[in-house]
């Protein structure tokens, strides 16, 4: 099977062989984008991804076999420009009333759902470079390493952005452990 | 008490904030309609790498010769070297202008109004989520230090559903408050971050800048002449541009293909001024500015329909001035948005 690295490669040549390349990945960008700016944006945003990974595709790095973290950060700084403020978005998703996590099959889910306004709090006290690459990490399930490269940073930095966020978390999340079940949240 | 879990916080967010997996059906449907935009753009691509012919035929050459000699004896306008001679024009003018100057602990105070349409996303109680449009007014105003670091404050003059699909998606959501006429923001900015670009670090090189549009190494967006068109609009509203980076953006502007002159034209807010236009596949984007200070008044989008021809307007901002400042507002307190909303 060829690597995305050898299929850019062919497509340099062949501007159709970039279609594969949309095959493998369209879905994980689309995905990410979803849970960023919803379903009616994230068409937009994974379309105008791919064409601008299609005209750039001469800059790719062919030592990399895997174009996903390639693809990814492109999608990544459309998010961040479609974004403008991206706190509001956030208080948009904290505001709405909590689902209601009883109704929620998976246990952990449901957990999650009913700390969800705390999460969100905690994201918009980071500074907007450490939130988009926990955002990044958490919803694109990248590696530090595959971080690193879709954002163009060395990944001690990824490690150190990704440290400050769960700290920032865990702060939080003591926080509403300490809040009765009863209280009206 | 809840008990937490010892979840990872990574996975702890994505089951938070990720979304339940849409309709297959759907999804495949999506897809599709983006595997066809990039179907489309691949074969532009194709179409281009064609060798050119060298030569042109010589009953072609004449027929051509004839027409030029035809079009420029009836007087008909050349849109692009008339759309080049008015930005290389206000070119002129914004390198002679001063701009700003911001003092310690003072700021610089940008005003404008802005239209379009701004997504909603909501989760309902069963963790779906939906997503709607609303068609909005706002009035923007930004407090820059000198350091890059700033308030915005965002107030909406109005707020309506962009259609009826949106409203009833509004209500299937849980009619959840959306942001309505009156309603304020004010955040503050630490420098590098949000919507600043430091204007004094981009390029006097008109060749380098158009380099840099282009290549999406300023603000990223979709490939395009028309796309890099609007950046240069969004870059000459900022009052703080250097006048050499302003003079490199018109001459950048004048060098970009399909730009047309379309004279004298209102903006939004009914102030008279020049007009240029670029005509992209799905937009057209038309910039309006002071002819007098080569201030940029307005910028504008408006649809344009699968024929070719102009649709509606989608979105403007129109720049209301700037001045400079030694105050800022309080930005709101950090945290979740107001209570019961």
């Amino acid at each position: 099977v060829a690597t995305d690295a050898e299929i850019i490669g062919r497509s340099l040549e062949d501007p159709r062989a970039f279609g594969e390349i949309f095959e493998r990945h369209g879905d994980a960008v689309l995905s990410y984008a979803r849970r960023r700016v919803g379903p009616a944006a994230a068409e937009d945003i994974t379309a105008q991804a791919f064409l601008i990974a299609l005209e750039r595709r001469a800059r790719y790095d062919l030592a990399f076999e895997s174009a996903r973290p390639w693809l990814l950060g492109i999608a990544m700084n459309l998010i961040r420009h479609h974004l403008r403020d991206h706190a509001q978005h956030l208080r948009m998703l904290a505001r709405a009333s909590a689902p209601v996590a009883e109704q929620v099959d998976d246990p952990d889910r449901a957990d999650a759902l009913r700390m969800r306004p705390w999460i969100v709090e905690a994201l918009l006290e980071l500074s907007a470079h450490d939130r988009e690459t926990f955002l990044l990490v958490a919803l694109a399930d990248l590696t530090y390493e595959e971080a690193a490269r879709a954002i163009g940073i060395p990944v001690g930095t990824v490690r150190s952005r990704i440290h400050r966020g769960r700290m920032k978390l865990r702060e939080r999340l003591r926080l509403f452990e300490a809040i009765p079940e009863e209280t009206d949240r | 008490m809840t008990q937490m879990n010892p979840m990872d916080e990574l996975d702890l967010t994505r089951r938070a904030l990720g979304d339940e997996e849409p309709d297959p059906r759907e999804r495949r449907q999506a897809l599709a309609r983006i595997r066809t935009r990039l179907d489309a753009a691949i074969e532009t691509e194709r179409f281009r790498r064609r060798p050119a012919r060298r030569l042109v035929p010589p009953i072609a050459a004449a027929i051509l010769a004839i027409g030029l000699v035809v079009l420029i004896a009836l007087g008909l306008p050349f849109g692009r070297p008339a759309a080049a001679d008015e930005l290389r024009r206000l070119a002129a003018i914004a390198a002679g202008a001063r701009g700003p100057v911001v003092g310690p602990g003072e700021f610089l105070l940008m005003r404008s109004e802005e239209f379009g349409l701004q997504g909603q996303t909501y989760l309902d109680e069963r963790g779906i989520q939906f997503a709607f449009n609303l068609t909005v007014r706002l009035r923007v105003e930004t407090w820059f230090a000198a350091d890059g670091s700033g308030v915005h404050r965002t107030r909406w003059l109005s707020a309506d559903f962009a259609s009826e699909r949106d409203r009833r998606v509004w209500i299937e959501a849980g009619s959840h408050p959306v942001p309505e006429a009156g309603d304020e923001l004010v955040e503050r900015f630490a420098p590098g971050e949000g919507r600043w670009i430091d204007l004094s670090a981009l390029p006097t090189s008109p060749g380098r800048l158009l380099a840099d549009l282009r290549a999406g190494r300023i603000i990223e967006r979709a490939p395009g002449d028309d796309q890099v068109f609007l950046t240069i609009g969004e870059l000459l509203a900022r009052a703080d541009a250097p006048p050499a980076v302003r003079a490199a953006l018109f001459e950048a502007a004048a060098r970009l293909d399909g730009v047309e002159l379309m004279g004298e034209d209102a903006d939004p807010l009914g102030r008279e001024g020049v007009a240029l236009a670029i005509q992209g596949t799905t937009r057209r984007t038309e910039l309006i500015f002071d002819p007098d200070s080569a201030r940029l008044l307005a910028h504008e989008t408006y649809l344009v329909r699968s024929d070719g021809s102009v649709g509606p307007i989608f979105a403007w901002t129109a720049v209301q001035g700037a001045s400079v400042v030694d105050s800022a507002p309080e930005p709101d307190p950090p945290g979740i948005g107001s209570p019961g909303g």
